[in-house]
Formats: structure tokens, sequence, C-alpha cells
């Protein structure tokens, strides 16, 4: 059974094993008017059994590198340079049908909105089967009914569903629902790494909450590295240990979730997180001056000067300010809005 | 007691009836809330999909009419109101919808939305005067009227689409405001700036304000009272600071427990889920019920 080959294959996974490694991921788009650098450098690598958030505004490039990290980006954008290594194989060098056999299998994807993403006129049963059928080599070893049974009972069981819906369409599923059968399809070849772009953004909270639990009880079972895309700072802040801020296409700070909301060190984290309302006391939350960056032609050096109407050409460095937390470090707008 | 906007026992059904087969679906039910002259708040409606609480605002807008009960503007049944009262109810109740682009024909600009209600309720005596008065609604919102005016709508964004609508709403010097999810399709840091536009419009201009929404922290954040709704009932209403504080109701305590707030300090999720979901069926409602 494919299961049992798999957990033989990564049996015994030791807390220092590379999860993920992505070295200067770059995903461009080709418009008419130029060359838009969604993903412009982009570095980071995660252990396995670590969370990983990726925060920023809309266009900030956080879905876009999410889908390049499954390598589904379409055209016209393309990746433009870097590598996405999982283990020990760069899937941006390796040629199309071995890339399909890696999807679901070493690296899987939960959808945004699981209600586009699931086949509206086939049986979660069968939905739940199609990845590992479709990724089951050996054609002979064709699976029982009770031993497909028993495979859709124990996916369903993990994501807490009941075992009826294995006969239910998806209309008959509410969002909470339908988004649970899109995890236990992620976790169903135990990938080691998991790709959540905004899993939960069209849930209603007490529902986003349960899935949450869900999805991390699943992920640290599998000791597989999730990155969680997302632009709630609440979600993030509760679910992941490390949290990467995106601006313009890069990331501007790196680093466990602890330090990074205490005490943020790149300017835009910082008006990020001072723009948060919360339920502890009322103040004058603030907004972020400024509009976001537009990616198309946009100039080398600091981003985000251009936001609050400075000016930075140096090439920007990356500074350690504390234990794994980095940030890019601009002389100019360093210490804006403390 | 001077209400400007009273919703009175108001209860709305969808489906059933002789001949379908549907069953019915009370999306509010026997709720009650006044929105007074005297003393402007900003209310918060909040509730989860499902709650109500978009029906509750459609009521209060007139869009749909209560199967049973009554919204009265100026102690007037909404239902009965002449046409000429009824002009005058949508001159001073003015809606902010949730998606800031579906409010916009796309080929016309920004200015169309903002200058038609001018002239259709004839506010401005010249051209002059109506620019005058775009300008400075524009300005109040945070919006820089050279930089907004003579735009197509896909030209802005979507922060600044939002902004414009609030302009929109306070150009026709409204009483009541009635916004619905006017921040969930706008990114966070932009959701301040908005929510600081309405704040205003209440504190500087004395308007009233339905704030509906999904979100507990923001409505903590703006407003004085709240009511929460679940599945068309309201729980639990009262002062914003008591209810959030000092939650009474299971289904308040399960609804801010499940918020994940941008503290990795705080625990999220304490409370047990079936537990509370058993409680929150056998709980009478807590708060005001006028």
């Amino acid at each position: 059974m494919t299961t049992a080959k798999k957990t033989s294959k990564k049996s015994s996974p030791s807390k220092s094993e590379i999860g993920i490694d992505v070295q200067d991921l770059k995903v461009h788009y080709d418009t008419p008017d130029g060359v838009v650098k969604a993903v412009d450098g982009v570095s980071f690598s995660l252990r396995q059994g670590e969370r990983m958030a990726l925060v920023g505004e809309s266009g900030s490039g956080k879905s876009t590198l999410a889908m390049a990290l499954m390598r589904l980006t379409r055209a016209p954008g393309r990746i433009a340079g870097g590598k996405v290594i999982v283990g020990g194989q760069d899937l941006l060098d390796i040629d199309e049908e071995q890339m399909r056999l890696q999807r679901l299998d070493e690296v899987a994807l939960v959808p945004q909105g699981a209600m586009n993403s699931l086949n509206p006129v086939m049986k979660i049963k069968n939905q739940l089967l199609d990845g590992l059928y479709d990724h089951q080599l050996n054609k002979t070893d064709k699976l029982s009914k009770e031993e497909q049974n028993d495979i859709v009972q124990a996916l369903l069981k993990s994501v807490d569903l009941a075992p009826a819906v294995a006969e239910m369409y998806p209309h008959e599923l509410s969002g909470g629902m339908k988004q649970r059968v899109a995890i236990a399809i992620a976790t169903s070849m135990q990938p080691r790494v998991i790709v959540a772009d905004e899993p939960t953004s069209a849930l209603d909270v007490v529902v986003q909450r349960n899935v949450m639990q869900t999805l991390g009880r699943l992920q640290e079972g599998l000791h597989a590295s999730i990155i969680l895309i997302g632009h709630d700072m609440g979600l993030v802040a509760q679910f992941s240990d490390h949290v990467g801020v995106m601006y313009a296409g890069r990331l501007v700070e790196v680093g466990p979730v602890k330090t990074v909301f205490k005490a943020p060190k790149h300017p835009y984290t910082r008006l990020l997180i001072q723009s948060l309302p919360t339920l502890s006391n009322k103040t004058d939350f603030i907004g972020i001056p400024g509009l976001p960056a537009t990616l198309l032609n946009l100039p080398e050096g600091c981003a985000f000067c251009l936001r609050i109407g400075k000016e930075d050409k140096s090439k920007i460095p990356w500074v350690n300010v504390e234990k794994d937390h980095y940030i890019q470090e601009c002389k100019t707008c360093a210490d804006y809005g403390k | 007691m001077a209400a400007v906007l009273e919703a009175k026992n108001v209860t709305k059904i969808f489906g059933g009836g002789f001949l379908t087969r549907e069953e019915e679906n009370v999306a509010v039910n026997n709720i009650s809330m006044t929105l007074d002259q005297k003393n402007p708040k900003i209310i918060a409606v909040a509730g989860e999909s499902g709650s109500g609480k978009t029906t509750l605002a459609r009521l209060l807008l007139g869009i749909a009419s209560p199967t049973t009960g009554t919204v009265e503007y100026d102690g007037k049944d909404l239902s009965t109101i002449s046409s000429s009262e009824r002009r005058e109810f949508r001159r001073e109740v003015q809606p902010i919808f949730q998606d800031p682009y579906g409010s916009y024909n796309p080929f016309y600009k920004v200015d169309h939305v903002l200058f038609t209600p001018i002239k259709n309720f004839k506010m401005a005596e010249s051209r002059d005067e109506a620019v005058d008065m775009v300008e400075k609604a524009l300005e109040l919102v945070g919006l820089v009227p050279a930089e907004t005016l003579g735009r197509l709508p896909h030209q802005l964004s979507g922060g600044q689409r939002q902004r414009v609508m609030v302009a929109r709403a306070l150009l026709l010097k409204p009483r009541v405001i009635l916004a619905d999810e006017p921040v969930s399709a706008v990114d966070a840091s932009l959701r301040a700036t908005i929510l600081d536009a309405v704040s205003k419009l209440n504190k500087e201009l004395g308007m009233a304000i339905v704030y509906v929404t999904h979100d507990l922290t923001t409505a903590y954040q703006i407003s004085d009272e709240i009511m929460i709704l679940y599945k068309g009932n309201l729980v639990e209403a009262g002062d914003v600071e008591t209810v959030i504080k000092n939650p009474k109701h299971p289904y308040t305590q399960l609804l801010i427990d499940s918020i994940p707030e941008a503290d990795p300090g705080k625990k999220w999720g304490k409370l047990d889920m079936e537990k509370t979901q058993k409680q929150i069926l056998t709980s009478p409602s807590v708060g005001w019920r006028k």
C-alpha cells in the first residue's frame, strides 16, 4: 500500500533535517508595460516539523510565492530564477512529469477557498483517492474495495469528518467541511512540505479555529514543514513558529514569531503590527501611510522608503538582529514610525 | 424619545409559504433596536455568516420589509410612508456596502458617484459649490481630491475606493450611516484609516452609525454599543466595553475565545467547543431589550 511505503521512506525524522530550502527565488510577470517582479529574490529555509508564516498586504507577492513553491506559476508569470530544495532535490530543476509526481507526495497545497478547488461532480471519496491513484507508479497493485474504503475513512477521521461524508458531493458540505476535505487530500500522501495559502480566509472565526487546529495536529503528526500564507496577523501569531514579512515581492523581516511580534525591527513590520486592532484596549489604531508599492519597474534599493516619501538606492543588506531574527536594514527608513 | 430609526420587534422569514416545500428560514427573529437622535452612537451589529446581520441591515435600509414588526423612521412606519418622505429617508439614511468595487460603474469616473447624489437631491446651487462640497468630503476621509477625482474606479486602490464611498455617504449629511462590512474586502493596514473616517462621522458630525461586521476586534475599537447575533437571534447586547471584556452569553464567549490575537503570548481557543455549543442552545439572551 502506498501509505505504508511512504512511512518507511520518511522514518526517523530528526528535528534538524531541512524540510524546504528556498534560495533566491524570483517570479516575474511579463506585461506590455514591463517586467513585474512579483517575487524578487526570496530566500528562507525551514526545518521539518516547523511552521512558518508569510505575511504581507495584497500585492506583496505572497500567493505568487506559494504557487512558485508548487511550481504552479502560470503565464504570463514565470519562475525567473532560484532554487526550491525539498528532500535534497531542486524542484525547479526537474522535468514536468517528475514535478507532477512530487506534488502531493513531497509538496502539497491547501488552496485558498477550498470551495472552488473540489470537483463538484465527484464524490468526496473519489476525490480523496484521486491523488493516491494518480501517484501510484505501480498500477498493478490496484487497491481492493476494502483497502480503498479504509484509506478514505482514515483520511476523513484524520480531519474530524463523519464517515458519511465519503458518499457526499461538495455542495452538500459547509465551507469548513470542504476546507477539511482539502486538508485531507493535501495530507493523504504524507508530504514533507505543506503550503497553505490563506486556508481559512473565507471561514468564520469559530470554524477557522477548528480547521487550523486540525491542520496543525496533522502537520505535527506528519512532522512536515508548513508554510502558511496569510494576511491575518492574529492567525499567524497563534499558529506559526516563524514569520516572514513580505513587502513588494521581497522578504523584509524573518524571525521567530515571539520576537518579531514583541519587538519588530523593520519599519514596515512595526507599522503592520501597530495597525492591528486588539481586544485588550481601545487605542487609536493607525493605518500604514501611503499605498503599497507598485511592482512595475520597481527601482533598486529600499522599496519601503518609496512608500513614506524617501529614497535609498543603496543595496540593502540582511542584518542579524538577534538569534534567528533577520531584517533588511535600510539606513534611511530604519527608525520610521518608532 | 426621539429615535431617528427604530426597529420594533422585527422578524424576517425567508422561504416557506403554501406552494413550496422549502423550509422556513428565520433570518431575523424578533429584534428591536433604536438609533437615538440626541445622542448619536456607533452601534455594532456583529455575528458570523448566517447570523442575520446583513438582513437586519437591509430591513433598516428599507431594501427588505419585515415579515412581522415595523421599522420606523422619525416615528413613521417605513412600509406606509409617502414617496416624498421615502425620498427624504433615502437621503438621511445612507448605506456603505462591503464590496467597494461593486458599488461603481466601471465605465464612469469616480466623480459620478459623488456628483450624482448632489444633483439628485439638489444640494448645490452651482457647479463650483458642488465641487467644493465633494472636495471637502474627500478631504474628510483622508483623500487628496486632485489625486482622486477624474479617475476610473480601477485606477484607485481598494482602500481608496471604499473611502470614496464613505465620502459619498457623508456628502448628503445623513443622520444615519449603515455600514455593512465596510472593511472586510480591504487590507488590514488600510482598515484603520477607513474605520477612523467612519468614526469621525459620528464624533465630529454627529451621525448615528450602524456598523455591521463579523470582526469583533474592529467593532470593539470603534463602537459604543454592540449587538451579538446568532442564527437570527439577539444573544447579547450592551455597552461594548462590558460585552467584550465580560461576555455573559456562551456564544459571545466562544466568539471572543476564537479570535486569534496578534500576540503569541496569548492562548488561542481555551474553551471546550462541544460543551460551549450545547450551552449556547440553552442560554437566554443577555442585555438590553427595548
